[in-house]
């Protein structure tokens, strides 16, 4: 995408790396919100939030994509252990991001109802961390 | 009548059992003979929803027990008079328990209350349409306490939307009745019967002047006895199974049971008091014809009459069941305003209209 | 003023198509409020990706949305095959394309008859399930299973179709209009289907947008937006179909879109079929499976499911089993929309809706 420049020139920390991938070091919400609002890009769906356990950190891609225009873009965001919430800009983000808290342990700041969407309240752990252990003794099949 | 308790006195006779004997006997008799008549009457109608169901679906239906699955309902029936009563968590248990019975012995009183033939009337008031009305109103108060003792929210939503669907279709059938009650002039349901007789055996019926009276109360009749498309109570994708979800085994058959045996009253009713009751379809009477030297001629067109009075309210199951089989469910809100903005009235209409029929064919009010 | 009643609808529930729990707040009948809670069927199919290698795990993908199995291994099959920049041949994405359709047609056609028997109507699940009980033998007959296929491969299928096959899938799409005709006879008209299902459960665009609402839902809102058209893949991109879409937003729309979905189904597979009885090729690449290595890199394939957008999206660290799959499905996104949907609306409407939004379980908790 060309205009992914007028992007660049808003935003300096962005970096962009393919024709449909950007990483956002900072200021992801307003990034967004830049995406969703401006009528070149005009993505107002997140289709999913995608979390992977890098192991030195948690590398978070929106996938956004565009009712009007038909694109795709994947936004980069790399959090330690802490992302900011989207759920102002797309509500479809809430399950995602309890999915993503439940499953990988990155907490959303903002989101209020955060919460354990998969697993119950009571599981311990983050399952799809890369150093997941299941040591809960009250799980008969741990052995 | 009389021919009957005669005959029932000198077949006693014959034994050496005392004339008194029969004379305390003889009244309860019908009662036990519609215990039993009625339990296979709901045998062979569960069978037959069962079997026509599966006909509309391309199925086979029940076809294993029996001979054409004929004892299929024999053998749940047993299954669930085997099965434990459990009593819930928190249920009110005298309620709980009570509810059945109160939901399903009425129906044994509506049953007594038809005129099968023209002798054979247990129950011959001259008021009996209107008994018939007020304790055809009654099961719904053991389906509200079923509702209310077991302690189940679903349980409870079914019952109250029962009891709202009772109040709201009570009362244009209650119109419609009484129209028929002014054609016939009387309150009696063998007077009624014998009221629609006429030269041809099918004009005299009510169905014709009061064709919208019958289909006011048919609707109103399939809305009572909570059946499809008007299942609310028990709709199963909603409420699990309604006010019985709690029940279980003897309990339940007996819900079971009062459902199926005033499906069945509700037709003969309506058959009764619409199509000529137990009057024949032809012109005369097929026993004249057949046995007419016999000596126990009248006995056989007294069986020819029941036979008549089952074959038209059997017609009206099979389309009732014709109609669960191709409906949907009404929505909650769409039952109130049929009842309310449709059917209340046009059942005053249908009430205008006979008057009017009554004075223009009668030349008096 | 009555007092609020708290319900809970499921996880063990005759209608919540599986284990949804819906915790329900009611005011008389009055739905005030409504949490979906999942998780029931929650089988980690994202974590065992990580210890199984990527034959190993193919015959779970089916397992993401079991009525539509050849969707999630085609998501799956295409992810590996671009990722190891490999081509598959035509004939194998004709057949793709063609069970893919077939799957559509069958999974809708549960979801009328399930969706009718949420209504109160008993029986169009026999006639829908006569039909779809044709297309799964159909599909024993091709792939020896009914519904977990492990159809697909990677670079191709496991088994050719042969003419016999193809022929039998042909006369049943002769029949398939007829049936399809009769259903709408009984339900499309039908007074008390339109009362319950007008006007109720609006969806609006921007909604579908804002929750991320696809497939014949969000059709149903006139956004023309079928993946299948919009990022064309397997042989889509050759194939002529309209896109079914229509402006209603509610329950109703939704089922006439499914039901225009199941005729432009059967065109496409129609047109598959003339394809593959012209076509010799091969159906399937010169890989080794078992030793498979996948280089390092990442990849989302996006499918237009029966359910909506379905991704798969896989990360690999260059080793024999996957770094990172992840499953986006339509079902997920659905779920959430629901109390936008039913709140204010009476508890009799609830199933009414939700069924209507053609919710899988499986395919929500993965």
């Amino acid at each position: 995408m060309n205009n992914l420049n007028i992007l660049q020139e808003k935003f300096n920390s962005v970096q962009i790396t393919d024709s449909n991938k950007i990483i956002v070091h900072d200021n992801l919400v307003s990034v967004l919100e830049f995406l969703k609002n401006t009528s070149e890009f005009d993505f107002d769906m997140l289709t999913t939030i995608i979390a992977t356990d890098k192991i030195e950190r948690i590398e978070l891609i929106y996938q956004l994509y565009s009712t009007g225009n038909n694109n795709t873009l994947n936004v980069y965001y790399y959090a330690p252990g802490a992302a900011p919430t989207v759920i102002g800009l797309y509500k479809s983000a809430y399950f995602d991001e309890c999915e993503i808290y439940d499953l990988l342990g990155v907490k959303f700041e903002g989101n209020k109802e955060l919460k354990r969407l998969l697993l119950p309240d009571s599981w311990i752990g983050h399952p799809l961390l890369k150093n997941y252990t299941n040591n809960d003794e009250r799980l008969a099949w741990n052995d | 009548m009389n021919y009957l308790y005669f005959w029932y006195v000198q077949l006693l006779a014959k034994y050496n059992i005392p004339k008194i004997f029969a004379d305390i006997t003889f009244p309860i008799l019908p009662f036990c003979i519609i215990a039993g008549v009625m339990i296979v009457v709901v045998l062979i109608l569960v069978l037959a929803e069962r079997k026509i169901l599966a006909l509309f679906t391309q199925r086979k239906g029940p076809n294993r027990v029996g001979y054409f699955g004929l004892l299929q309902t024999v053998a749940d029936a047993i299954k669930l008079l085997c099965k434990q009563n459990i009593n819930p968590q928190g249920a009110d248990k005298i309620l709980f328990n009570l509810a059945p019975i109160i939901a399903f012995s009425p129906v044994l009183i509506l049953w007594g209350l038809i005129p099968y033939s023209s002798e054979f009337e247990f129950m011959g008031f001259s008021i009996s349409i209107l008994l018939y009305l007020a304790i055809a109103a009654f099961p719904v108060i053991g389906i509200i306490l079923a509702g209310y003792a077991s302690n189940n929210k679903f349980s409870l939503i079914g019952a109250v939307r029962s009891g709202a669907q009772m109040i709201t279709y009570e009362i244009p059938m209650i119109f419609v009745v009484l129209s028929v009650v002014a054609l016939a002039n009387s309150m009696n349901l063998k007077d009624i019967v014998l009221a629609q007789m006429n030269t041809n055996p099918i004009m005299g019926w009510y169905i014709f002047p009061c064709i919208l009276g019958f289909l006011i109360m048919f609707i109103c009749v399939i809305a009572e006895l909570n059946r499809c498309p008007f299942d609310l109570p028990e709709a199963e994708s909603e409420l699990t199974a309604g006010y019985s979800t709690e029940y279980s085994g003897m309990r339940f058959a007996l819900f079971y049971l009062g459902e199926y045996a005033s499906l069945f009253v509700m037709s003969v009713f309506i058959a009764t008091i619409f199509m000529g009751g137990f009057l024949p379809v032809t012109q005369n009477y097929i026993s004249e014809m057949l046995f007419a030297n016999n000596q126990f001629l009248q006995v056989f067109i007294y069986i020819e009459q029941v036979m008549w009075l089952l074959l038209k309210s059997s017609f009206l199951i099979f389309i009732i069941m014709l109609i669960r089989a191709t409906l949907p469910r009404l929505s909650s809100k769409s039952l109130m305003n049929l009842s309310w903005y449709c059917l209340m009235p046009l059942s005053v209409i249908n009430f205008i209209i006979i008057i009017v029929f009554k004075y223009i064919t009668e030349g008096r009010m | 003023m009555t007092d609020i009643m708290k319900i809970n609808v499921g996880p063990q529930h005759p209608s919540t198509h599986g284990v949804l729990r819906l915790i329900t707040e009611l005011d008389g009948e009055k739905i005030i409020s409504i949490k979906p809670e999942i998780g029931y069927l929650h089988r980690g199919l994202e974590k065992l990706a990580e210890s199984k290698t990527y034959l190993q795990y193919l015959p779970l993908v089916d397992r993401v949305d079991y009525l539509g199995g050849f969707f999630t291994s085609y998501a799956f099959c295409n992810a590996v095959e671009h990722l190891l920049n490999i081509q598959t041949t035509k004939r194998t994405e004709y057949i793709r394309t063609l069970c893919m359709e077939l799957n559509r047609i069958a999974s809708h056609l549960l979801w009328l008859g399930t969706y009718m028997l949420d209504l109160g109507a008993s029986s169009p699940i026999f006639y829908t399930f006569r039909e779809r009980e044709s297309i799964l033998a159909l599909f024993e007959e091709l792939t020896g299973q009914r519904m977990m296929y492990n159809y697909f491969t990677f670079g191709g299928v496991r088994f050719d179709v042969d003419n016999n096959w193809l022929d039998k899938v042909n006369d049943f799409l002769n029949i398939l209009p007829k049936a399809i005709g009769n259903y709408e006879k009984i339900i499309t008209n039908n007074a008390i289907f339109i009362d319950r299902t007008k006007n109720k459960g609006i969806l609006t665009k921007s909604f579908c947008s804002k929750y991320a609402i696809t497939g014949p839902n969000m059709r149903a809102s006139g956004l023309e937006i079928d993946f299948r058209q919009k990022m064309p893949y397997s042989a889509y991109n050759e194939l002529g179909f309209v896109v079914s879409v229509n402006n209603l937003s509610d329950s109703y729309g939704r089922y006439l879109v499914r039901i225009q979905e199941m005729r432009t189904s059967i065109d496409l597979i129609k047109q598959c079929i003339m394809f593959l009885k012209q076509n010799k090729d091969n159906v399937s690449c010169n890989i080794n499976p078992i030793k498979l290595k996948i280089p390092q890199g990442e990849y989302t394939s996006y499918v237009e499911s029966s359910r909506g957008l379905l991704c798969c999206y896989i990360q690999s660290d260059g080793s024999e089993k996957p770094y990172r799959v992840k499953w986006r499905t339509g079902s997920f996104y659905a779920v959430q929309v629901l109390p936008e949907l039913v709140i204010g609306q009476n508890y009799n409407d609830l199933i009414a809706i939700f069924g209507s939004l053609d919710v899988i379980l499986p395919e929500v908790d993965r």
